[in-house]
């Protein structure tokens, strides 16, 4: 028999086995864990037994999926140790106590989930709550340790309502899901086939010819169709040439026609906004050009297309700066196609506007060409005739190359009216909030897009960088960015919601007290009236989890000199926002008081009405950016009862008009005009961006109270061509 | 808030959709909820309101409602709170009475009344038992607190046998174990105080009201 006896710490469980027969676990004063069990279910005793171990805290009891307990407790080194029954219901039989890492202080819980997985959690060294589950029920197999923190580092971060950035709301997606949706996009998109042809004018200098009428001059011979390897002397040439016929290309903006994995990024947003990197692809790019004869060069015919697996690249530096700044190549731009650009629509966030904005000539640099030999003819027929004059023909326009189109969004549903847009490249950033110098491809990655958004035509702010991460390796692994909505703007929109309902409690008293002497004594006359909708003072804390307050009081005194009578009622009326968490709590307090006084006696009475409701909306929000709250409402009801006793208290055995007029301006006021606040007041909320993006349940105020959804790109409306894999299912395998 | 815990200890109980809630105190001293949303993934913490010490519990009702048990962080009695509909919100909290400290141990008979049992602040053992549990958002219908007696240093554990009786299991100030069980079934009142062979024990303990 071990010595138990005075060695028992307070760190005890109990468990039933699957048969129900209990079995109790202590530690005990040297840290070893010990045992002791009904022999059967409802039966007697068994004496104690080690199950050893270094151990510290309470330990915790669950039964695995295959019915035999488990016991998890935090060991001396401050690691999760369990140890388990090797058969279900047989106390005696014990595997051994071993490890499972993690750095924890001794507080623990165990829950199986739905799929009877056990799940552990522990506080971690870093205070924050920490999880390990079984990968597979039974199996034995551990997880790795995870956050149950719920907030990530660049989400609990936003602090828009800084002074430094002041946006109404930022949508912010990383540069890897920007090129995994646009290669999705891209992929399935058909774009015309664009065609541009050029003929030697008089002075043998080339200008563009529409197709059709070079091919009814060349006697009907359509210069693509003519091989690369045909001699010159062949009729077709001949005729093409006696149209004047110089060069000629046709091109589908699209992918080229090979794995998608092997397709280089299309967007690398480097660190400066003014000059990202664009790859233009095409699904395929033909070129053909007739060089004639002249001094001891003969005459020429070529015609190349873009080979499999080896694309033509053409890549430029495009600035993005859409904020009216002299130096932007946007603030050159005609208003329409400015408007164009800066769509403020339900598809501003789209991949396929950014392709339109990237693939702007006016905002590109001239593209270098890669995939094709330097100093080749085919180079030098693309720089002179595609990079040449087409694109300096569209950037004088302002319009983009090979046809790449948008349709124009619908007005986007959300509660936010979107008036203005900017972009800027937020590169990850370290510790002191600088980016990182020589950033890792991982770290490239998680590069964000920021579109700096305003609302309501509230004037435009300067770009100004993050401090934060936007997007983690971690939270990338399950979004494609977030949007986050500034505190105050927020905070406006509640606003909204609640102006009307505060102004209706906020009650401006009017009492009178008259009296009549007749023989014998004289009557007292007590009136008291209370008029809402009066006008409350708000205050906007800038800082801090209270976002909105309203306050309102008042007060109104009467004398009768002739009772030497006197009344004073003041009712005042508070109602707090706070941010919390993914909570908002509403709380209100309405308090009425009131004096009365007679020629006998004067009484303080308790406060007529004292009640307090607060209401906690705990925010969800739907795959469309709706938020989804669900409520709770507390009331706490401290009013004085108005009885026949609370009036005896007061001290007046005849006074009707008091309880008739007071009460009854009391009830109405209380009976109406103040409940709990409807869900509506979060739930009209309706985030921007919903066309473009699914939203993943995640929303959650930072720590500077901006309101933060996790965002993910819904498959791009487009027409897909067969067998187009859906987003999700094709990460970078071959289609 | 992160790293604001105001104690270390928590609670996780799972919603009949399996999804899992963790509790824990936060800011104010109320009460904070997070949930699951996928399998590591969790919708961050969100305030259920009251002010509670760190003795608190979770508790999943015959009605498969989760139900929270908190010290009241001025008051020391036991709060309660119900969710108002499975998978949902909580309601407010409704004061139970009584003061304790130590995590009370809460179990479910076989009728489905839940029974709390907290070390008292006079560190005997109590219980009351939910003999009616919140519906509507109303108070739920305790019996009321009894004494059981006895001078702990451990919180309460309690479990339920094969047969349904309750038993419940203490540290004593004399550092053996000691147990307190239900003669039968039938009466909450049945009670016995039992040290079992080979338990080192010192000093029985008497039960009273």
């Amino acid at each position: 028999m071990p010595p138990l006896g005075g060695a028992i710490t307070d760190n005890i469980a109990v468990a039933a086995n699957a048969d129900g027969h209990l079995e109790v676990f202590a530690l005990i004063a040297d840290g070893s864990l010990w045992h002791i069990y009904q022999t059967a279910p409802n039966a007697s005793w068994s004496g104690w037994q080690s199950l050893g171990g270094s151990l510290a805290g309470k330990p915790v009891v669950s039964k695995n999926a295959n019915g035999c307990l488990e016991v998890f407790v935090c060991g001396a080194d401050n690691t999760l140790f369990h140890i388990g029954q090797t058969q279900a219901n047989d106390s005696s039989s014990w595997g051994s106590l071993t490890s499972l890492d993690g750095n924890i202080s001794p507080y623990l819980e165990v829950i199986p989930t739905a799929d009877n997985c056990l799940s552990v959690f522990a506080r971690g060294s870093d205070t924050d709550l920490h999880c390990i589950q079984e990968t597979e029920a039974g199996t034995g197999n551990w997880s790795e340790w995870s956050s149950v923190a719920g907030i990530y580092p660049g989400v609990s971060e936003s602090n828009l309502s800084s002074t430094k950035y002041g946006y109404d709301f930022v949508t912010a997606v990383t540069q890897n899901s920007i090129n995994l949706t646009m290669k999705h996009f891209l992929n399935a998109l058909e774009e015309p086939v664009v065609t541009v042809c050029y003929v030697a004018d008089e002075n043998g200098n080339p200008v563009e010819i529409d197709y059709a009428t070079l091919v009814k001059k060349a006697n009907g011979n359509d210069p693509f169709s003519v091989p690369g390897d045909t001699p010159v002397t062949d009729p077709r040439i001949t005729n093409l040439f006696n149209a004047r016929f110089m060069a000629g290309f046709k091109a589908q903006i699209g992918l080229p026609p090979m794995p998608l994995y092997k397709i280089p990024d299309i967007v690398i947003l480097g660190d400066d906004t003014s000059a990202v990197t664009f790859n233009l692809m095409c699904h395929e790019f033909t070129v053909v050009q007739y060089t004639p004869a002249s001094g001891y060069s003969s005459a020429s015919w070529m015609n190349v297309s873009q080979p499999f697996g080896n694309p033509w690249l053409f890549t430029s530096k495009v600035d993005l700066r859409l904020f009216a700044t002299a130096q932007s190549d946007y603030d050159k731009l005609p208003p329409a196609v400015q408007k164009q650009i800066a769509n403020l629509g339900s598809t501003a966030f789209s991949v396929q506007q950014l392709l339109f904005d990237l693939d702007n000539a006016a905002l590109e640099t001239v593209p270098t060409i890669s995939g094709v030999a330097a100093h080749s003819s085919l180079y030098y027929c693309l720089s002179n005739y595609f990079l040449g004059i087409y694109f300096s023909t569209m950037q004088s326009k302002g319009a983009p190359l090979l046809g790449c189109t948008i349709t124009q969004g619908k007005p986007d549903p959300s509660t936010l009216s979107l008036t203005n847009i900017n972009m800027m490249v937020s590169p990850i950033v370290g510790d002191n909030g600088q980016p990182i110098p020589d950033p890792t491809p991982g770290q490239t990655g998680l590069t964000t897009l920021c579109y700096l958004c305003e609302t309501n035509n509230d004037a435009p702010r300067p770009p100004v960088p993050f401090t934060w991460n936007w997007m983690t390796a971690e939270s990338a692994q399950d979004y494609d960015g977030v949007i986050s909505i500034n505190r105050n703007t927020f905070t406006n929109y509640i606003r909204t919601q609640l102006d009307a309902y505060v102004s209706g409690n906020c009650l401006s008293p009017w009492v009178q007290v008259t009296s009549t002497v007749g023989r014998g004594g004289g009557t007292v006359t007590f009136n008291c009236t209370l008029t809402p909708n009066q006008t409350p003072v708000v205050t906007l804390p800038s800082s801090g989890q209270t976002v909105l307050q309203y306050a309102y009081s008042s007060t109104a005194t009467d004398s009768d000199y002739d009772s030497l009578s006197k009344i004073t009622v003041s009712p005042s009326f508070t109602l707090s926002v706070d941010f919390v968490g993914n909570t908002i709590i509403i709380t209100q307090h309405l308090l009425v008081y009131l004096y009365i006084k007679d020629e006998l006696q004067s009484k303080t009475t308790p406060n007529l009405v004292d009640v307090t409701i607060t209401d906690t909306y705990t925010l969800d929000i739907d795959d469309m950016g709706q938020i989804m709250p669900s409520q709770s409402s507390n009331k706490k009801d401290n009013s004085a009862q108005l009885n026949d006793s609370f009036w005896d208290n007061v001290g007046f055995e005849d006074v009707v008009a008091v309880r008739s007029s007071i009460a009854a301006a009391i009830t109405a006021v209380t009976s109406t005009s103040l409940k709990p606040l409807p869900l509506s007041i979060a739930q009209n909320f309706i985030f921007p961006g919903g066309d473009t993006f699914s939203f993943d349940k995640y929303i959650q105020f930072s720590d500077y109270q901006d309101l933060v959804a996790t965002i993910t790109y819904a498959a791009p409306a487009t027409v897909y061509r067969s067998n187009f894999p859906s987003r999700h299912t094709a990460t970078g395998a071959a289609q | 808030m992160n790293g604001s815990f105001y104690s270390p200890e928590f609670a996780i109980a799972r919603n009949q959709n399996g999804i899992l809630v963790a509790f824990a105190i936060g800011p104010g001293f109320a009460l904070y909820a997070n949930t699951q949303t996928l399998s590591v993934q969790w919708s961050g913490w969100g305030s259920l309101g009251g002010q509670c010490n760190s003795n608190f519990a979770a508790y999943i009702n015959f009605n498969g409602l989760i139900e929270l048990f908190v010290g009241g962080y001025q008051d020391n009695s036991l709060y309660q709170s119900t969710q108002v509909s499975i998978n949902g919100s909580f309601s407010g909290w409704f004061g139970v009475g009584g003061t304790f400290t130590g995590k009370p141990a809460v179990v479910q008979n076989r009728n489905g009344e839940l029974t709390a049992f907290v070390k008292g602040t006079d560190n005997a053992l109590w219980y009351n038992t939910q003999t009616t549990a919140s519906v509507n958002n109303q108070n739920p219908i305790w019996t009321g607190w009894s004494s059981l007696g006895g001078n702990m240093i451990s919180a309460p554990i309690a479990a339920v046998n094969q047969d349904g009786r309750l038993e419940v299991f203490v540290t004593g100030s004399d550092g053996s174990l000691h147990h307190y069980y239900q003669t039968s079934t039938d009466s909450e009142d049945a009670w016995e105080c039992f040290a079992p062979p080979g338990w080192s024990h010192h000093g029985q303990y008497r039960r009273g009201r």
